[in-house]
Formats: C-alpha cells, sequence, structure tokens
C-alpha cells in the first residue's frame, strides 16, 4: 500500500495523521526528539548530519519491516534543490578559514548528498537501483518518470522516492513515498494528492 | 598516566569525538572490540581516532594499515598511545 511521511519544523506527518510535533524549531533537537519519540535504535543516527537525519526520520514511519519486501527490486530515489550544501558549506568554512582545526572525516563524508542514499541503504538493506538528483524545481515529475521506467522495466518491486531540501537547523523539509508495483497505474494520482496535502513546494521558503 | 587513567581518557575522548550518545562509558570495558561487537565502530569512525592520536598526542600516524593491531580495543591502544608518546617524550 503506498504510504508517505512528510517532516517540516516542529511536526511529522505519516499519511496525513501528526504523528510527532514538537516545540522546538532547531533541527537538533527536533530531530533527537522525533528519534527518542519513535523508539529507534539505531547508533549511527547520532553521527549523521542533519541532511541525513532528516533522510532517516522520514523514511521511518513508512519502509515497511525488513523480510517483507526484496531489498534487491527495491529502489531508492531521492531529489533535493539544497543536496548536502550545509553541511558541506560547514566543512569548507572550517577548513579554509580556521587555524589549526583538525579535519573530521566524518564530517566530510557528509559532503556529498548522495550519503543519505548509503544511509538509507545500509539501514534498511535497499539494493536496487538508487539515484540522487539535484534540481532547481521542487517537483515529483522526474522521479516519478524514473520510477515509472523501473518498474516497467521489471527491475523494481518496490521503490522509495522523496524529496528532501536541508538549509539549516530551522528550515528544513521532506517528503517520501513508499510505492509498490501493484500501485504503479495510480501514481500520478497518489503524487498528485501528496502534493495537495503535504505542503507547497513552490511556496516553500528555501533561499 | 596509569594505563587504566589512559584507558578511561580515550575511551571519554572517542565516545565525544564519535558522538555515542547512547553509550554509557560504565559499561565498556578496556578489552572490549572497538569495531563490530563491542563498541560498533565503523572504519570512519577509525580515521577519527587518528584524528585524536594526532591532535591530543602528537602522534604521527604514516601507515594506517599498520594500527589495526592496536585498533584492537582500549587497551591495546592505550598501549600503543603509552608507547608512542613514551617516544617523543
Amino acid at each position: 500500500m503506498a504510504t508517505y511521511c512528510s517532516i517540516q519544523p516542529n511536526f511529522i506527518k505519516h499519511n496525513e495523521e501528526l504523528v510527532f510535533s514538537a516545540h522546538s524549531t532547531e533541527a537538533d533537537n527536533f530531530f533527537l526528539d522525533a528519534y527518542r519519540h519513535l523508539d529507534v535504535a539505531y547508533p549511527k543516527f547520532h553521527k549523521m548530519d542533519g541532511f541525513c537525519q532528516l533522510g532517516f526520520l522520514t523514511a521511518l514511519p513508512i519502509v515497511p519491516k525488513a523480510g517483507t519486501y526484496d531489498p534487491q527490486k527495491t529502489g531508492l530515489l531521492l531529489a533535493s534543490k539544497s543536496g548536502s550544501y550545509y553541511t558541506d558549506n560547514n566543512y569548507f568554512s572550517r577548513v579554509f578559514t580556521e587555524e589549526g582545526v583538525y579535519y573530521s572525516p566524518a564530517q566530510f563524508t557528509y559532503t556529498l548528498p548522495s550519503a543519505v542514499l548509503g544511509e538509507l541503504s545500509i539501514q534498511h538493506n535497499f539494493q536496487g537501483e538508487n539515484y540522487f538528483l539535484l534540481q532547481s524545481d521542487n517537483s515529483f515529475d522526474l522521479l516519478k518518470d524514473y520510477a515509472k521506467a523501473l518498474f516497467q522495466d521489471q527491475k523494481l518491486d518496490n521503490c522509495l522516492m522523496g524529496w528532501m531540501d536541508y538549509y539549516g537547523p530551522d528550515q528544513f523539509q521532506s517528503t517520501f513515498l513508499w510505492i509498490d508495483r501493484s500501485e504503479l497505474h495510480d501514481l500520478d494520482t497518489i503524487i498528485l494528492n501528496i502534493n495537495k496535502t503535504c505542503f507547497d513546494y513552490g511556496k516553500a521558503t528555501v533561499s | 598516566m596509569e594505563k587504566q587513567q589512559l584507558v578511561n581518557e580515550l575511551k571519554n575522548k572517542i565516545i565525544e569525538q564519535l558522538n555515542l550518545v547512547d553509550i554509557d562509558p560504565a559499561t565498556v570495558n578496556a578489552n572490549d572490540p572497538l569495531f563490530g561487537e563491542g563498541l560498533g565502530l565503523d572504519s570512519i569512525d577509525g580515521l577519527e581516532i587518528v584524528v585524536i592520536l594526532e591532535r591530543d598526542y602528537n602522534i604521527t600516524i604514516t601507515e594506517i594499515e599498520s594500527l589495526t593491531p592496536h585498533f584492537e580495543s582500549l587497551a591495546t591502544l592505550a598501549e600503543f598511545v603509552a608507547a608512542q608518546t613514551a617516544v617523543t617524550a
């Protein structure tokens, strides 16, 4: 069954149902509070940058339990306008502007947006096709077309797809959709519904 | 510095540097494996430990592969640090 999750500062919604809300507008606190609220034990979460934590939390409510899907037939298609700009810029600033700073290898690993693909693939054992797309318009259109092609080519039985943006601890948003082959004929309608009910990407306050 | 004192110091530095917020230092023993079981560290974490060695103990690492036996546990890491700092002192 198609299911989706969206996150904005202060709330997490799963299929329009509010699953978590918090007063904090800073991602470090909000993400940590959400992680604890969702009662998951995944120590690597604490090492991730904000961008990957956002992806982790958005996927968590909608990815089925291991064993209920074929990892080799599960795709992961994500897109973003921000990419990992926030982490990359922080890393760059430290390396080139601060004297005597030791570079953090862990932080460096998160300076590419595709790191979130790796984190999600490791956590959920996804082994199917995946890609991360940077695009200026916040839209599911390209993701949808690519997902359809992969389903039609028999490469996927399931797919986690979505949009995520992280511009800093108080400015982030995401929407992920989990879909399986049986819902392919409804994909256009499902995405239309997500665009209406989650949030208007076009009005997102990103800069 | 006493070996146990150095073990505790390294343990606290690693937990802080790697942001292992769910790990209670009191539950980590000197002979627990650093990688896989035990602290459950990965290869990137190993590089972070190298940063600790270079930054906090002034140990220059030229061949990371040679560190493998010293990274088995906090105890072996403390022995390595003690030996290296004795050489450079």
